[in-house]
């Protein structure tokens, strides 16, 4: 099957729920993003170094990226849509996951007293960048807070903002397991 | 994926080059109006709305024999009893409520023929094909619009007139003589009727929504 349809070709995209769009619209720019952290969280999961964690770090990568899917889905469809009811939903449940994922990798990390260049093994510097971009896509879906359904928007916001947060303890966690020392900031030059 | 298993049981052809097949419903198979299945032939794939109502104990597909197509050619050519095994069902081009244009072109009806014999109402259904003889489900669809416009591109204007067509494509027929208005537009078929849809939809019908399935020869 061929990928490329053209329908985009004049600026324009429909949303999930059927609006056409401008694609600098904000919602297009919200999921956009995702669809970037997404990739991003595929390169953490690609460069994971090989220990005995590997296969379920493997698999949490896949299920954040599934969650992103959905993520992007409820950015796509409009507040007061019946399309909403066709959607899988976020729920409570998958942020409170991360949550018990961010404290068992936080407790077999020292605790920091100061910053971290992001950086070290290949996989933590991709989780790093993950971080960052997680905290863009956060940012561009708060611009988005009037159009999305306001229980879906409540459950997209919290599970991004600790996202993010795992991506600070994921770098960490995987420059330990890998052996690579953290960097401190030693304030400016 | 879970993949179900349905036994052909009837075919019937709609024209040269289509049939019309249909399937027996596997337990716990169930799918909205419009959805599609992927079929499995020897490990490759390829996807079919069904033609059919939820509420209907059958499935039914509308299956066009693509020059040098596997698959299609595969199971155009079924017989009665044959295994038939897919996926699904797929998608979310399905109806919603409020004011709708069903624009379709060849074997992209068959969505629409599910929608009809789910008792959804097309404001404006428009079927695209090259000849009168491939104006299949017309009965069904003209009871299933306000208007139900089939449109020919060859032929000549007095046969459209002969046949109570319009001879062109659909998309001349949106441009020229749909009202402007708000709807939702919902489009089936080749890319080119798709792509052409939607440029003149975002040009003359702003604020519509728009739902497209768009399938490729092979």
């Amino acid at each position: 099957m061929k990928i490329y349809t053209g329908t985009g070709d004049g600026g324009r995209t429909s949303l999930f729920s059927g609006e056409r769009v401008r694609k600098v619209d904000r919602r297009v720019a919200a999921y956009g993003t995702v669809d970037e952290l997404c990739s991003f969280v595929g390169a953490v999961a690609a460069q994971l170094p090989e220990c005995e964690e590997r296969p379920l770090l493997c698999r949490d990568l896949q299920d954040i990226q599934a969650d992103l899917f959905v993520v992007g889905a409820i950015l796509a469809t409009s507040a007061g849509s019946n399309d909403a009811a066709m959607l899988p939903t976020l729920e409570e449940k998958q942020t409170l996951w991360l949550e018990r994922k961010i404290d068992g990798m936080q407790a077999e990390l020292d605790e920091l007293h100061s910053f971290i260049l992001p950086g070290g093994h290949a996989a933590a510097t991709w989780s790093q960048v993950a971080r960052a971009v997680c905290r863009r896509a956060e940012r561009e879906i708060f611009s988005c807070e009037d159009v999305v359904d306001e229980t879906c928007f409540t459950e997209i916001a919290t599970y991004m903002n600790r996202l993010s947060d795992y991506f600070f303890v994921l770098a960490r966690y995987l420059n330990k397991v890998a052996g690579v020392a953290e960097v401190t900031w030693r304030g400016s030059r | 994926m879970k993949l179900y298993q349905s036994t052909v049981d009837t075919l019937r052809r709609l024209s040269d080059s289509t049939v019309e097949i249909v399937l027996t419903k596997p337990q716990g198979f169930d799918f909205s109006a419009g959805q599609r299945i992927s079929c499995v032939i020897e490990g490759e794939s390829r996807d079919y709305s069904l033609a059919c109502s939820p509420a209907d104990s059958y499935l039914v597909l509308c299956v066009r024999q693509v020059m040098g197509g596997k698959i299609s050619g595969k199971i155009a050519k079924s017989q009665p009893g044959d295994i038939l095994r897919f996926s699904g069902p797929h998608g979310y081009f399905v109806h919603r409520p409020g004011k709708s244009v069903f624009m379709a072109t060849g074997t992209g009806i068959a969505p629409f023929v599910a929608f009809c014999r789910s008792g959804f109402q097309a404001d404006y259904l428009l079927h695209g094909v090259r000849t009168v003889k491939e104006l299949y489900y017309r009965q069904l669809l003209e009871a299933g619009a306000e208007q139900y416009i089939p449109c020919c591109t060859e032929g000549n204007d007095e046969d459209a007139e002969l046949y109570g067509l319009f001879h062109g494509r659909v998309t001349e027929y949106l441009e020229m003589n749909v009202p402007v208005g708000c709807y939702n537009f919902y489009l089936c078929g080749n890319g080119q009727m798709v792509r052409d849809g939607i440029r003149i939809i975002d040009k003359r019908f702003p604020g519509s929504k728009v739902f497209s399935e768009m399938f490729f020869s092979q």
